[in-house]
């Protein structure tokens, strides 16, 4: 007979305990119930629902197929009030009762609401549950005036969603300064400014006393009489266990519900985990040290009592792009005994405090970047003695080899601290199950599923264990030139390498192929910003004649238009071009240009002559065009002068390479006529403001542009456009257009490298794409210094006499 | 067997390195490539849908110096005349005799008109 075990609470902490039980050998039907009528989701993944990284689907860790396949019956959308101890059920609001064997609860936390008179209306809302992020995100956009109540984790990474959305956030914030739990004042400052380097308003000592408005909240009132105006109030002032139940049924409950070592609460059947727990005055409210509670507990539960759980160190990662923070341990350096190591850079807004005793680590603070977080989180774990280190706290020595970090790390580190993967299950799931990739390894072991933070941690624990991940890693350009393209990049910089055929003879095989010269003749364009040794024999024939093949050897001849603008005497230039050379075709591209097909190599330099435009550069992985709408000049419905900016953003870019094409369009209104969302790069023009979308297509597939960023003025539009253009230039792999790379690196990545991007690194992106720009030229200038017999064949005399001109040469 | 007659073409600099001058001559379509150390001839066709090898890029294919069709990427030994990549059974391109004499890049005029023939 199966003993019944019902599961109150759907959410991570009670999953993933039953995901555990089910690794022990158990007797068990197992129930859960869960009040939201979703499956289990990664809650911690809300801010980038809210933030629009992710979509609801994403975020699913459990879909309803492994409830199934795992004969666990889900009853969502029921909340159970009552446990009744002596008759062993538990009972639901909506009157049903169910028996069990073994309990778990599992219910959680929920916002504190602070006493704030008001905070019933409508338009004030917690940030907790997937259908709280649904009603923000329909709520937030274009010029929503948005109060985030509470500087701590959960209300800024609230507080980044919705300014993402386009609201105009202000944070308030009782305490001194932000994330006052996790941060010293000084760290609180150095965040603060971040946040308000990316446009949040940050006020701390704000004390809310009131929300005003009718039914719908207008505004929020501060304790000094300041009034602020809201159209939307989101309260984050901290979280409380879900205890309620335990105690009305007599179980021990101080602020949570408490639990001992094994997660054992007072009554013999029934177990607690997560954030309804209180264990040795501990409450918790992060997500790690919940899934060794699960852990503990499924072992006590099945019968295998023996895994202790002995609390946790407090470890806190803020999920802003642009703001890193890392926080563990106590970081107060006021007591007896404790030295303090820091750095600050104000102008990189890094800020970064360790604090020792006896040569141990016990606290730390990252802020502007907690790259390294995983070797102060180590340290802290182990109590390691740091005396060797002590000229290397806060910048590591140089790894002595790849998979040296990794090697170093002890088997029980937690590589993942969302989903509780340690580096021995890792090297478990490479042994047993020949994982040999990152998608692999989340698929088997949830590893980087969570935040994503410890995906470079997982890249290096798998290049120094899996036995065939150099393979799949090492994608090298081609057999001629055997190095990766970032190596090939690194190596061109550093060798000081101009030339292709350089490159050839020291790292490759001399001669080279179709596949890597174009290449590298990319890339040496683009690490010497255009100052390279041009080799028209390793470019492509279209970017020898300027000029795209067709199937049967003759050329089409696409001349810019920037903007799809053109003029009654240019189309009649263009006409008398076309009849001229007996072009047998002439077509209006799906770019809103006009392409002359059919065209004959030798008359390709006297058309550019007779034509007088500059080229198109629809032959090459380059800037093909700026396609527009007609915008504020003429349309009724235009709210940005659409022309006007895209024929800017045209010249700005244009006569560059990338390492694909690159087409962008320009659009008035949302209603996007120039299809802008399926560009490489696209400018959606709404009332008082730009959205800057990247990575879109349409063409084998098709893929929706993603934000990169809302921007009010065009200006700063054309600067977002330009930033992700270079950055796509610099770090795109040959042949990969924008929507594999946005793909390959994420949106998250990408944002912080281009627009949330320090001043100093945006600067360093537009001056190399300024100095490159100074270099480039109009292709079809070259119409006045031809190659020797580029454009026409050698003329030799039918009696095998050489030209007059050679004949010259000979006897010169 | 006839007596050869090697005729100049033109002067090298007007082949720049590693690429490939089409040469109208006796009614056929030439390719000529500059291969640094020697040149080499080919009928200026692929055999897979003609294709201007002339646009081509040089390249290499187990050991053979090749030049990759602009049109479809096949790859022709510009030795031998035939596709190496992919490996097809077909007719090869013609090759033609050629060298550099005191910088001027001469083709053997008999075996021309034979081919021609």
């Amino acid at each position: 007979m199966k003993q019944q075990l019902a599961v109150i609470g759907n959410g991570m902490a009670g999953v993933f305990c039953v995901e555990q039980i089910l690794k022990h050998n158990h007797n068990f039907d197992i129930t859960i119930f869960g009040d939201e009528t979703h499956v289990n989701y990664n809650r911690i993944l809300l801010s980038s629902v809210l933030a629009g990284e992710k979509d609801v689907d994403d975020i699913v860790l459990n879909d309803i197929d492994w409830y199934r396949q795992n004969a666990i019956q889900a009853r969502l959308g029921l909340r159970i009030d009552k446990i009744d101890l002596a008759a062993k059920t538990i009972h639901s609001a909506q009157g049903c009762t169910t028996p069990f064997d073994k309990l778990l609860i599992a219910t959680g936390s929920s916002p504190f609401l602070p006493p704030i008179s008001g905070i019933d209306k409508q338009g004030v809302f917690v940030f907790r549950t997937l259908d709280d992020a649904k009603h923000l995100l329909a709520l937030s956009g274009e010029g929503v005036k948005a109060v985030v109540i509470g500087g701590g984790l959960l209300g800024l990474e609230a507080a980044r969603g919705l300014q993402l959305q386009g609201c105009d956030v202000t944070v308030l914030h009782l305490g001194t300064h932000l994330m006052d739990r996790q941060l010293d004042f000084t760290g609180g400052q150095f965040l603060k400014r971040k946040l308000e380097s990316l446009g949040i308003t940050v006020r701390c000592n704000a004390s809310s006393k009131d929300f005003t408005g009718g039914t719908h909240v207008d505004g929020v009132t501060l304790a000094d009489g300041t009034q602020l105006p809201a159209n939307l109030v989101v309260v984050a002032a901290g979280i409380k266990p879900n205890s309620a139940i335990a105690k009305m049924a007599g179980l021990d409950v101080n602020r949570g519900i408490l639990v001992n070592e094994f997660l054992e609460t007072s009554h013999p059947d029934v177990y607690a985990v997560g954030e309804c727990t209180e264990f040795q005055g501990q409450l918790f409210g992060l997500v790690a040290p919940l899934f060794e509670q699960g852990k503990v507990l499924a072992a006590s539960i099945t019968g295998n009592r023996g895994p202790v759980f002995t609390g946790y160190t407090p470890a806190t990662k803020l999920k802003i792009m642009g703001a890193d923070v890392f926080s563990a341990g106590d970081f107060d350096d006021q007591r007896e005994g404790v030295e303090c190591v820091r750095l600050e850079d104000p102008s990189l807004g890094i800020y970064k405090k360790l604090i020792l005793k006896d040569n141990k680590l016990e606290g730390v603070i990252l802020v502007g970047d907690a790259s390294d977080d995983h070797r102060f989180m180590d340290w802290l774990r182990n109590g390691t003695d740091l005396t060797e280190q002590r000229r290397h706290l806060l910048s590591p020595p140089p790894s002595a080899g790849p998979g040296e970090d990794a090697a170093a790390l002890p088997d029980s580190y937690t590589v993942c601290g969302c989903n509780g993967v340690s580096k021995r299950e890792i090297v478990d799931a490479v042994h047993a199950h020949g994982v040999c990739t990152l998608a692999q390894l989340k698929d088997k072991t949830r590893a980087a599923t969570g935040c994503g933070s410890c995906a470079g941690l997982c890249q290096s624990l798998l290049k120094a264990v899996a036995p065939d991940y150099a393979e799949e890693k090492a994608k090298v350009l081609c057999s001629c030139v055997p190095f990766p393209q970032d190596q090939l990049r690194e190596i061109i910089r550093s060798q000081k390498l101009k030339g292709v055929q350089e490159v050839l003879d020291i790292y490759g095989n001399g001669v080279g192929c179709e596949v890597c010269k174009p290449a590298l003749s990319y890339l040496v364009d683009v690490v010497w910003l255009g100052d390279h040794d041009e080799d028209r024999s390793a470019r492509f024939i279209n970017d020898r004649v300027h000029a795209n093949i067709q199937k049967d050897g003759t050329f089409s001849v696409i001349p810019r238009m920037r903007g799809g603008v053109t003029t009654p005497a240019e189309l009649r230039k263009i006409a008398d071009v076309a009849e001229k050379y007996n072009v047998p075709l002439v077509k209006v591209t799906g770019s809103q240009r006009i392409d002359l097909l059919g065209v004959k190599k030798a008359d390709l330099p006297k058309m550019w002559e007779d034509l007088g435009m500059r080229s198109g550069q629809a032959y090459t992985k380059g800037v093909r065009m700026v396609k527009t709408c007609v915008g504020s000049t003429f349309c009724r419905f235009g709210t940005q002068d659409s022309i006007t900016t895209g024929v800017e953003l045209e010249r700005r870019l244009e006569d560059l390479f990338t390492p694909h094409k690159t087409k962008l369009a320009v659009v008035g209104c949302p209603r996007n006529c120039a299809e802008a969302t399926v560009k490489d790069i696209g400018l959606i023009g709404q009332e008082g403001s730009w959205q800057v979308v990247v990575g879109g297509a349409a063409g084998k597939g098709v893929r929706k542009a993603d934000l990169l960023i809302t921007v009010e003025t065009t200006e700063e539009a054309l600067d977002a456009a330009s930033l992700f253009f270079q950055y796509y230039r610099e770090h795109g792999v040959y042949l990969e257009r924008t929507y594999d790379f946005v793909e390959r690196l994420g949106m998250e990545k990408v944002r912080r490298d281009t627009v949330y991007a320090t001043d100093a690194v945006k600067l360093g992106l537009l001056d190399r794409l300024k100095r490159s720009k100074d270099r480039a030229t109009d292709a079809w200038l070259e119409r006045y210094d031809p190659r020797p017999f580029q454009f026409e064949p050698i003329q030799v005399a039918d009696n095998g006499l050489v030209q007059i001109e050679i004949e010259e040469k000979v006897h010169v | 067997m006839s007596r050869s007659n090697w005729v100049p073409i033109t002067a090298i600099e007007n082949l720049p390195l590693k690429e490939g001058r089409s040469l109208h001559w006796q009614g056929l379509d030439i390719a000529i490539f500059n291969l640094g150390t020697r040149v080499v001839a080919v009928e200026n066709k692929c055999p897979h849908q003609d294709g201007p090898l002339v646009d081509g890029i040089v390249s290499t294919f187990e050991g053979r110096i090749t030049v990759t069709c602009p049109l479809h990427t096949r790859r022709i030994c510009l030795e031998s005349g035939h596709t190496v990549k992919p490996a097809v059974d077909g007719p090869c391109v013609r090759t033609f005799p050629a060298k550099i004499v005191d910088g001027i890049v001469m083709l053997q005029e008999k075996r021309l008109e034979a081919e021609a023939a």
